[in-house]
């Protein structure tokens, strides 16, 4: 009779699988993809922002499957998003035109089109709602049909109203100095390998799709004083955009030989940072730069502290660790981290076995150092 | 909603992107080249790197084989190994002289490899510089202008402060006279396994997005001085309590019935066909 | 792609990475004819070298009589877009390519730099037939030594030795023929000619 393996690490990968099956299942509720969509729309959106694929329905899918943690369910993403040919970029989208639902701004009151305060819980006193644990649909009929008929009629409006951006204001002003477009294709560090110094155009791709809880961190310890930047909130604005591909057998640049793929929804954010910069004469003087933060989704804690970070990577001469573009990039990634730190859980038994060795040699040569 | 999968679970586009930066690995030896590094269905750190790569080599007609730490059996190995296998449908196997490719954390069989054969290890830290500088930037430039005085002056430090280096596993190497190289946190008894190896060696780092290669027949020598020698782990006297090897690296247990430290084979599957050819020698073969 | 493509290039890759480990061996690439492959006139083993190779995210430049035919249908069926010889990734010498244009293109194209050597050009050269003993070659993936003849003009020699004087710089070459075979001789490889040092 031959020896055989001992097939522990089947058997055991088999039983944890059934046990952890067993764990979400026991109690007898199912929670609805389309449920967790619709009610957990936070939730989604902030899966769809670190997992860097906007699909609000695999997101769902992803959380109802992670039994709801964050890490496992951008995880998820992340790895189906592998599997997915990527044969187009979109082109260019213009927040200018933005399906607004909700635009503010923490530098003017008075901004040309108007603050929109829109969907927020801002100035919702946080008080657990014990109504909700008895929720009923009927309620819920009757509260949205007070809230329609409540709402203002509007005639159709020939015509769109475009919001302009804040910062056009004041860069007409001569506040801000005006660049030149550059419209370089910008790097997608998801097909190609990142260098530094990084790109700004790779460096706001990894930061949008960092971990909320890391770029929110990063963003704050920079405010509070591990940073050089000052910002404003210039503009935070929210709502839908289209996406348009462009077929690159086909020359024409023409917008309506475009194909419209849909829409998602966009968190934007433009931090108005003063600095010192020297003008044409060599002097120093006040100006201000723009710190950009822009998150798939309804993000905008996050948008914000990317807009801080953004800024503060621009100016890496800063001796502060939030200046320094691979300690920030480096970690704020949600599979990377969360990965690694979850790989000190697998055996190290034969690394451990070769640092046994190193030290008991030293040992043994102080020892017997000391005897002779 | 159902979703058909790929074969080896990456789209094509992926594989070339990983195939392109493997093909610069083998003719750069040492260098790490860099790649985008997709995200797989294990984690960051769990063999990512390393599972990149066999996906992109693995075709119908291979036979791979998976270790952890030496195990096949190790559940990381099962994992990984049940990955590709679902994705693939290939065979897998215990056996070193069977598989034609070999996924491996930190280890490298006893078995000596064959020319049919390439081995990719998983790499957790693919800069052998980082402990001296934590900055990508720098350490690029220090590979760039073949400055390696600083690794060098590791190893003095540590002959200054113990009397000897101190390594343990992942011990520096230079490959083909140019690039000093981390070999992956195999033991140093395993580094001289890859001077003039028959088989291809590629390495993967999934979280740090680097591949590199040592082709076969290549230089590779581990960091030491002439008057400090590269030593590897020390097993003299010991040999493994099941099968009796010696000259392999061993595990230390205590018995616990006698409390004592027992060795036993760490390669299990070298420890397991020993056992096997003996019973052979004794018995006689079964018909 | 249909799955025997993705099985065809799978294959072509391992034999291309195989040869590349073992610079000189002679690698047949598939047996016979294959029904996936598109032929961009040239020989199938360059076609196939091209379809596992190239797409949207790498450069190509072609030198070859009927240059413009064949880039417009390898850019069409790979969506990897045809550059300057100085800009190109590969750089692909079919048959009855010019002399001239691949002397310029091999003193123009890149060889890295020495913080990115791995951003350097890729040849692929189609030699006609492979014999041995007109080259000695050694350096990595060589136990001492291996011979090949390659239907290569003597200059490609020279200067692909001036390309690839300061390592880890140069270029790295994988040679096709009408027979379907291959041949790799990477930067690491020194090559000698019998009779000149």
């Amino acid at each position: 009779m031959a020896y055989v393996a001992v097939k522990g690490g089947t058997k055991a990968i088999e039983a944890s699988l059934n046990l952890l099956n067993y764990e979400r299942i026991k109690a007898g509720k199912i929670i609805e993809v389309e449920t967790i969509m619709t009610t957990m729309r936070s939730l989604v959106d902030q899966v769809m922002s670190e997992s860097s694929l906007y699909s609000p329905f695999l997101a769902a899918l992803a959380i109802k499957q992670a039994e709801g943690s964050m890490e496992e369910a951008v995880f998820l993403l992340r790895a189906h998003r592998s599997t997915m040919p990527r044969l187009y970029h979109s082109e260019v989208i213009d927040t200018k035109d933005m399906f607004m639902e909700r635009r503010i701004s923490a530098s003017f009151k008075d901004i040309p089109g108007g603050q929109v305060l829109g969907a927020t819980t801002d100035y919702k006193h946080r008080l657990l709602d014990f109504d909700l644990v008895d929720e009923s649909f009927i309620e819920n009929e009757k509260w949205l049909n007070t809230f329609k008929e409540a709402l203002p009629v509007i005639e159709n409006e020939k015509q769109l109203i475009h919001y302009p951006k804040v910062v056009s204001y004041l860069r007409a002003e001569g506040l801000f100095p005006t660049y030149e477009l550059n419209n370089k294709n910008p790097i997608d560090i998801t097909k190609e390998n990142i260098q530094f110094p990084i790109e700004r155009s790779a460096r706001l791709q990894i930061l949008t799709r960092g971990q909320t809880g890391a770029v929110t961190s990063l963003g704050y310890a920079s405010l509070r004083g591990y940073g050089a930047i000052h910002p404003t909130v210039g503009e935070v604005r929210y709502g839908k955009v289209p996406i348009h591909v462009h077929v690159p057998t086909e020359t024409s640049t023409d917008i309506e030989d475009q194909y419209y793929i849909g829409e998602i929804n966009l968190t934007e954010v433009e931090s108005f940072v003063p600095i010192t910069a020297k003008d044409k004469d060599g002097v120093d003087e006040l100006q201000f730069e723009i710190g950009y933060g822009a998150c798939f989704g309804k993000n905008e804690t996050k948008a914000i502290a990317m807009s801080i970070l953004d800024q503060c990577l621009e100016h890496p001469e800063v001796a502060f660790p939030t200046h320094d573009e691979e300690y920030v990039l480096l970690h704020i990634d949600t599979v990377e981290s969360t990965g690694f730190i979850s790989h000190l859980k697998l055996p190290h038994y034969v690394t451990f076995q070769s640092k046994l060795d190193a030290i008991r040699n030293v040992k043994k040569e102080k020892a017997s150092d000391e005897a002779n | 909603m159902k979703l058909t999968k790929h074969f080896a679970y990456f789209d094509e586009g992926a594989k070339k992107e990983i195939r392109r930066a493997t093909l610069k690995a083998v003719a750069i030896p040492g260098y790490q080249v860099p790649f985008a590094s997709r995200e797989v269905p294990i984690g960051r750190g769990w063999g990512t790197g390393g599972l990149q790569i066999t996906l992109s080599l693995i075709g119908k007609k291979d036979v791979l084989k998976v270790i952890d730490q030496g195990s096949d059996e190790s559940v990381n190995a099962v994992s990984i190994k049940k990955l590709v296998q679902s994705t693939t449908g290939v065979g897998c196997t215990d056996q070193t002289s069977a598989a034609t490719i070999i996924q491996s954390r930190h280890r490298i069989p006893e078995v000596p490899l064959t020319k049919e054969q390439v081995i990719v290890l998983q790499v957790p830290e693919p800069e052998p510089l980082r402990s001296i500088e934590k900055s990508e930037h720098k350490t690029k430039t220090l590979h760039a202008e073949e400055d390696y005085s600083g690794a060098w002056l590791q190893l003095f430090e540590q002959i200054m402060m113990f009397g000897r280096t101190t390594t343990n596993a992942n011990h520096p190497v230079i490959v083909n006279d140019r690039y000093v190289m981390a070999p992956s946190p195999i033991p140093r008894f395993d580094n001289e396994k890859l001077h003039q190896s028959e088989a291809l060696i590629l390495l993967g780092a999934g979280r740090e997005k680097k591949i590199y290669a040592v082709p076969p027949y290549t230089s590779v020598r581990s960091l030491a001085f002439d008057d400090y020698a590269f030593l590897v782990e020390n097993f003299k006297g010991k040999t493994c309590r099941l099968c009796g090897a010696e000259d392999v690296f061993l595990d230390e247990l205590v018995n616990e019935t006698t409390k004592e430290t027992e060795y036993q084979c760490n390669d299990t599957s070298y420890c397991l066909e020993r056992l096997n050819n003996e019973t052979t020698e004794e018995v006689g073969e079964y018909v | 792609m249909t799955l025997e493509q993705v099985h065809f290039t799978q294959h072509v890759y391992r034999k291309l990475l195989d040869s590349m480990s073992r610079p000189g061996d002679i690698t047949t690439l598939t047996d016979g004819e294959n029904r996936f492959i598109q032929s961009f006139n040239c020989y199938l083993s360059t076609s196939s070298l091209l379809l596992t190779l190239l797409d949207q995210d790498v450069t190509y430049h072609l030198i070859s009589e009927d240059s413009i035919n064949i880039s417009t249908k390898i850019t069409a069926y790979t969506l990897a877009n045809h550059v300057p010889a100085k800009e190109a990734d590969f750089i692909i010498v079919l048959a009855n390519g010019d002399q001239a244009k691949m002397e310029h293109a091999l003193k123009k194209c890149k060889v890295g730099t020495l913080r990115d050597p791995h951003l350097s050009a890729t040849w692929i050269f189609e030699a006609d037939r492979f014999s041995r003993d007109e080259l000695t070659l050694s350096g990595p993936g060589i136990k001492t030594e291996a011979t090949i003849q390659l239907q290569v003009p003597n200059i490609f020699w020279d200067l692909r030795e001036e390309r690839n004087k300061e390592f880890p710089l140069g270029i790295d070459c994988v040679f096709t023929n009408n027979r379907n075979e291959i041949t790799c001789i990477p930067r690491t490889t020194m090559v000698e000619r019998v009779g000149i040092k």
